[in-house]
């Protein structure tokens, strides 16, 4: 009697506190279906978390079909699909434990009179389709791409490599959001260091809030205070698998599909997974050509400042003397005018980040061409700055990484202020900052200019030059990796 | 952290400081391009005078179409003072530009200075730290004052016709050599030897100063001037001239490689051929207690330019090659005799005694006192389009 | 850490360093056409005392420069020796720096106070040193490259006005003369002990590479001068202040690239950083083994401030600069680098055999 009366009470103030608890959300369905007389057994879920197929077919038919009411109601060891939750837990706890479940996705089942109450797994937000990522689009290759559901990311990465070993840590960030993390490894491939210290930098975490991968990677980067980003992020899953097989760790985050990688050295940025699906002598030359245009687009523009305003005996005879044609009648000196346009073209740039597609285009050729050609004739700048910023700009983008070409941005302007202050001798005190600065970089224990600067020889294939695949050794790892394994 | 934030500020003012080094800064039209220098210095009043020849950089077309009217490619200061470091300060009283000499592609001296000495001129161009000291040196037959103001046509820029009239007569003939720049007559000058430099005169009496009516002129001989004959240097003074043939034997016997056509006579016939060297070897043997030179130079024969005859048969060849020989001999050691005799050492004599024989108590002696001989080994090498020339009926 | 490779690199950039600019001229001026010998000679003796450095460490594992004289003479006279080492480096940094801004003002950028160059360096050698000894040494590494290749490439491309004639006589003029230039000895053979600072930092043991070095940088300066000699003459060369600058500003790449000496230029001035970058490490270092500071960012300033204020009064021109080095290099390079290791091999030795006896007594 007692009991009964207990359940009664429980029953209408444990729906009465979950709804007040998520503040009468209007997505909060409670379904009650009469299996014995005047025995209910209750449904409750979140309509937009839930897929509301299994919930009507397995749940709710089994329970019409009395395959519930019959028996025993299954039971279930451990989490997963079904989990039961007891009675005999403080009543404050099981209502903690009913309403994280409902945010997770999971449906409600209470059977007050058998006394039991079970959360069902039947998660299914809405998400996206998968996609090419756009950012990192190839020729030839796989075009999926990672979608906002991480249960999807972690079956896309598992279909590509499909071995015991991979191994997949969760953890929650975030203290208002909640958000799942997950690390992922190859057991037998990553060293033990390395997993350890990128598990002991996420468990660090402490925020309220992770919305995206950028918010995991700026606490748990080696340096703040870089132009340089020591982790790289990618959309795409073939190239996650293809550095999980070189030994590294990714960190998948719930509600983004950009994953993170670590750890990543500076000569790492210029390799982009096409080079894998393209032939080897193809391969290395365009690995070439990106580590030409890394220092064009951060040299030329000073370049430019410091031969035009220092040294002058640099440029060739009948260079100088056209040069000297078009800067006549132009009323800003040069390092003026091409602190001006980069800005320029700058804001030419973000402003096609975030046009309507409609318009986009036509303001693009307006805004290249004509503005500058205008320009020139006009008088405001010469001729040659339109070409110094046009090949900066088109080189900046050649780098795979999209956060390494920020980093050249900024660098480009300090040795543009740097040139046009002091010249040649300028560029060449940035540039040895610049150096002794990556030189002292980190990424995960690993420094980050190898295999250029601690060296040793075999480490440099992977750089400089693509092997063909039958060259390399097929156990092979990257050197530093191979380093971080020997030292434990 | 007060102590930082002091510290933090001090830097930021000391960067201010760093900021000086902007001092340097020229923008590109405050330069004058210098791309010829004229000297001259007045035996009686020691007045030194220096023409500079600046290039007007209007005077092309640019993106923003040509500049109303035409305007001359160059225009020429002149300034003077009494010694060159002066005229660094004096010339800004009529130039409107900084002085930029980087791209200047030839020097011009007049004859009257070289007479006197150049030791002063070379002096101060190797002591600037920008000066180049790897342009030609030219001197002047006639006033170099007309030289300077002379616009020439197809080459807009002068010292460019210069420039390139002097690669194509190292190439194309033995009256110019490579060694004619400032730092091979420093060399040479040190080691006390000689040094011929070309010399260069205006072709007209009054040359036009409007460039404008240059460029419309047909006649390209009218204003211009010439590349010819040379000047003979010896302890940084001018000692003596040169005419076009001595230069040939000059720049052939001291192993300058252009390939140069000559009218030579032979058995009666009148033959144009041209020659280039191929070897020059010089040997010095001790016979009793004097020394002795010989030259042995290795000719290529070309009959390319031979229209008048070309040999038709291995004799006629090995004839021609004898004949060539003796002559080429004969006239390279009267060149010889007629610089002993005025007491040059063109062939760098003493020079290379010194070099050979480092240990003799008195070179100069030897030099003058050493008897030369020259062969001359000769072979025709290649023939024109035709292998026999016209010859018509009657 | 430091690996051996690296140290190697450092040491030849250390003494090829101010070498290239400021000594050129004056070996030529005293060796004539067989300057190119010069190096092997002084080099021969560099690695003597390199030997005897060695031996001097042997005594003291892993202990530095510095470090060796608070272990054997104690607190205090140790201190002071310590501190006359730091102030010999920052004299030594003093003058790299005025080279340096003498060598700028003189040639490519003549207006420019000399301040600048010597706080630009200033900031970014403080900046590697704050970094660590591995940065120093990576820098190195990463940098030789693009300094050698440059610099051999313009030598090689200058070959065109090459002359055999140039160097004969070969071994005519008076060998003693060599013999007898004492302050090639001392800058720059003597001056590596700030490179003894970094001993202990190298993995496997320094003194190969240290050895190895100095031969290496001996080579590459006596060729180097066998190129100046062939390329600009006896009589030139020995004139010319900046003969290498002069030699650079006549080459010409094909007809068009002409006047690269102020790429050429600022790309040897990288030398002179790796020597200024090497005893602003010795003099921090120093700072830090003797007095252990908790925060090291002041030092830096101090040293930044201390360092630029010397270089602008270190010497009033050249000429003097020249007549100091020539008369009084080798003595004062002497007293710290072959009078005091000295006197510290004898007090070891002394405590050694002291102290065995005072063993074998008590035993």
């Amino acid at each position: 009697m007692a009991r009964k009366r207990q359940n009664q009470s429980i029953r209408n103030d444990f729906f009465e506190d979950i709804q007040s608890a998520l503040g009468y959300p209007p997505d909060l369905v409670c379904r009650s279906l009469f299996v014995r007389e005047e025995q209910a057994v209750h449904c409750v879920y979140l309509e937009s978390m839930v897929d509301k197929k299994t919930i009507d077919d397995y749940i709710l038919k089994s329970f019409t079909e009395h395959t519930f009411a019959e028996g025993e109601a299954p039971r279930s060891a451990g989490s997963g699909f079904l989990r039961e939750v007891s009675f005999s837990d403080p009543y404050e706890e099981l209502r903690e434990h009913a309403v994280k479940s409902l945010l997770a996705g999971h449906c409600v089942l209470a059977d007050f009179a058998r006394e039991r109450v079970c959360l069902i797994n039947v998660t299914e937000p809405r998400q996206r389709s998968i996609d090419e990522p756009k950012s990192e689009s190839t020729i030839r290759g796989p075009h999926e791409g990672f979608t906002e559901s991480i249960l999807t990311n972690v079956g896309l990465v598992r279909k590509r490599i499909r071995n015991p070993f991979l191994r997949f840590e969760k953890m929650s960030v975030g203290s208002q959001t909640g958000t799942t993390l997950l690390m992922v490894y190859m057991e037998n491939l990553a060293p033990d260091s390395l997993v350890r210290e990128v598990r002991g930098r996420l468990s660090a975490i402490r925020t309220d809030s992770v919305l995206e991968s950028a918010y995991v990677e700026e606490f748990i980067q080696d340096r703040i205070w870089s132009p340089f980003p020591t982790l790289t992020n990618t959309e795409r899953p073939d190239v996650v698998a293809a550095q999980l097989l070189d030994g590294k760790v990714a960190v998948m985050v719930d509600g983004t599909p950009s994953v993170l990688l670590a750890p990543m050295t500076f000569f790492e940025f210029f390799s982009s997974p096409e080079d894998y699906y393209q032939r080897a002598d193809i391969a290395t030359f365009i690995r070439w050509i990106r580590l030409i245009s890394f220092f064009t687009a951060v040299f030329v523009p000073s370049l430019y400042v410091a031969a035009t305003t220092f040294h002058q005996e640099l440029i060739p005879t009948q260079l100088l003397i056209s040069l000297s044609a078009q800067r006549e009648g132009v009323p800003l000196p040069a390092f003026f005018e091409v602190l001006l346009m980069e800005v320029v073209f700058e804001i030419i740039r973000e402003a096609g980040l975030r046009m309507p597609r409609a318009v986009g285009q036509a303001l693009s050729i307006v805004g290249a061409i004509v503005l500058g050609q205008a320009a020139v004739e006009a008088g405001l700048i010469s001729a040659a700055i339109v070409i110094v910023v046009a090949i900066t700009g088109i080189t900046n983008f050649v780098v795979p990484v999209y956060s390494f070409g920020m980093s050249q941005r900024l660098l480009r302007f300090s040795f543009v202020l740097l040139a046009g202050f002091m010249g040649l001798f300028g560029i060449l005190c940035g540039a040895l900052f610049l150096v002794a600065h990556l030189v002292s970089l980190k990424s995960f224990g690993v420094p980050y200019m190898i295999p250029a600067s601690p060296s040793k020889g075999a480490d440099w294939k992977d750089v400089l030059v693509r092997l063909p695949r039958p060259w390399l050794d097929p156990n092979r790892l990257p050197g530093y990796i191979r380093n971080l394994k020997r030292k434990r | 952290m007060t102590y930082r934030y002091a510290a933090g500020v001090f830097i930021l003012m000391m960067f201010t400081a760093l900021l000086t080094a902007c001092w340097d800064k020229t923008e590109m039209n405050e330069l004058a391009l210098v791309s010829m220098v004229g000297v001259d210095i007045d035996p009686d009043s020691g007045k030194k005078t220096v023409y500079y020849q600046i290039i007007n950089p209007l005077s092309g077309t640019s993106a923003r179409g040509t500049p109303g009217g035409e305007q001359a490619p160059v225009y020429t200061y002149e300034i003077s003072g009494s010694s060159f470091g002066e005229i660094k300060s004096t010339i800004y009283k009529m130039l409107p530009r900084k002085l930029f000499i980087a791209h200047s592609k030839v020097l011009l001296v007049s004859q009257r200075a070289a007479g006197q000495g150049i030791r002063d001129i070379v002096n101060f161009i190797e002591m600037q730290p920008n000066g180049r000291s790897s342009v030609p040196m030219l001197i002047v037959d006639g006033s170099i004052s007309q030289v300077m103001k002379t616009f020439t046509p197809l080459e807009r820029v002068p010292s460019d016709a210069i420039d390139s009239r002097l690669k194509l007569l190292i190439r194309n003939s033995l009256l110019a050599g490579k060694h004619i720049k400032v730092n091979d007559v420093i060399e040479r000058m040190e080691k006390s030897d000689t040094i011929v430099l070309p010399m260069i005169a205006a072709t007209s009496e009054n040359p036009s100063s409007n460039s404008g009516e240059t460029a419309a002129d047909i006649d390209a001989n009218q204003n211009n001037f010439i590349i010819g004959g040379g000047a003979v240097f010896r302890d940084y003074r001018m000692v003596g001239k040169l005419n076009d043939a001595q230069l040939v034997w000059y720049h052939l016997l001291n192993g300058d490689e252009g390939r140069h056509v000559r009218r030579f006579q032979v058995e009666g016939k009148q033959v144009s051929m041209e020659l280039r060297l191929v070897r020059m070897q010089r040997d010095v043997f001790r016979q009793s207690d004097q020394p002795s030179v010989r030259i042995r130079l290795d000719l290529q024969l070309s009959a390319t330019w031979a229209n008048e005859f070309v040999p038709r048969s291995r004799a006629e060849v090995k004839r021609l090659e004898g004949n060539l020989n003796r002559i080429i001999e004969n006239e390279s050691l009267a060149f010889y005799q007629m610089t002993r005799e005025r007491g040059w050492d063109l062939l760098r004599i003493r020079d290379l005694l010194r070099k050979q024989m480092p240990n003799h108590p008195d070179i100069d002696q030897a030099a003058k006192n050493a008897k030369v001989t020259i062969e001359v080994a000769t072979r025709l090498l290649r023939t024109g389009s035709m292998n026999q020339p016209y010859e018509g009926t009657g | 850490m430091i690996s051996r490779f690296q140290f190697y690199l450092l040491t030849i950039n250390y003494i090829l360093g101010t070498t290239l600019f400021v000594l050129i001229q004056r070996l030529v001026k005293q060796g004539g056409q067989n300057a190119w010998f010069m190096p092997y000679w002084a080099g021969g003796f560099g690695v003597l005392v390199g030997l005897f450095w060695i031996l001097l460490f042997r005594h003291y594992p892993g202990r530095s420069l510095v470090q060796i004289p608070l272990d054997a003479w104690g607190r205090p006279l140790g201190t002071f020796v310590s501190v006359l080492y730091f102030l010999y480096f920052c004299n030594l940094a003093g003058w790299v720096l005025r080279n340096l801004s003498d060598f700028m003002n003189g040639t490519i950028m003549p207006e420019t106070p000399k301040s600048v160059f010597h706080v630009m360096f200033l900031l970014v050698a403080c900046y590697t040193v704050a970094q660590g000894a591995e940065a120093v040494g990576r820098l190195n590494q990463i940098i030789t490259p693009f300094l050698f290749f440059p610099f051999w490439l313009v030598l090689l491309l200058a070959t065109v006005n090459w002359d055999w004639e140039r160097l004969q006589p070969v071994f005519h003029s008076d060998l003693g003369a060599i013999l007898q230039y004492h302050s090639f000895l001392g800058f720059p053979y003597m001056e590596t002990i700030a490179l003894t600072m970094l001993f202990p930092l190298v993995k496997q043991g320094a003194g190969r590479p240290f050895l190895l070095g100095l031969w290496t940088a001996s080579v590459s300066l006596s060729m180097t001068l066998f190129m100046i000699i062939g390329l600009l003459g006896v009589e030139r060369a020995s004139r010319l202040t900046f003969p290498v600058y002069t030699v650079v500003q006549e080459v010409s790449i094909g007809e068009v690239i002409v006047n690269i000496h102020a790429i050429i230029s600022v790309i040897l001035l990288i030398l002179i950083f790796i020597k200024l970058l090497v005893l602003v490490y010795g003099a921090s270092e120093t700072l830090r083994q003797v007095f252990r500071p908790q925060t090291r960012w002041p030092h830096f300033l101090a040293l930044t401030i201390l360092l630029s204020a010397m270089a602008l009064s270190i010497y009033e021109n050249p000429i003097q600069n020249g007549e100091w080095d020539e008369k009084y290099t080798f003595i004062y390079d002497s007293f710290f680098v072959l009078l005091i290791p000295f006197l510290l091999l004898v007090t070891t030795w002394i405590k050694r055999t002291f102290g065995k006896r005072t063993k074998r007594r008590m035993s």
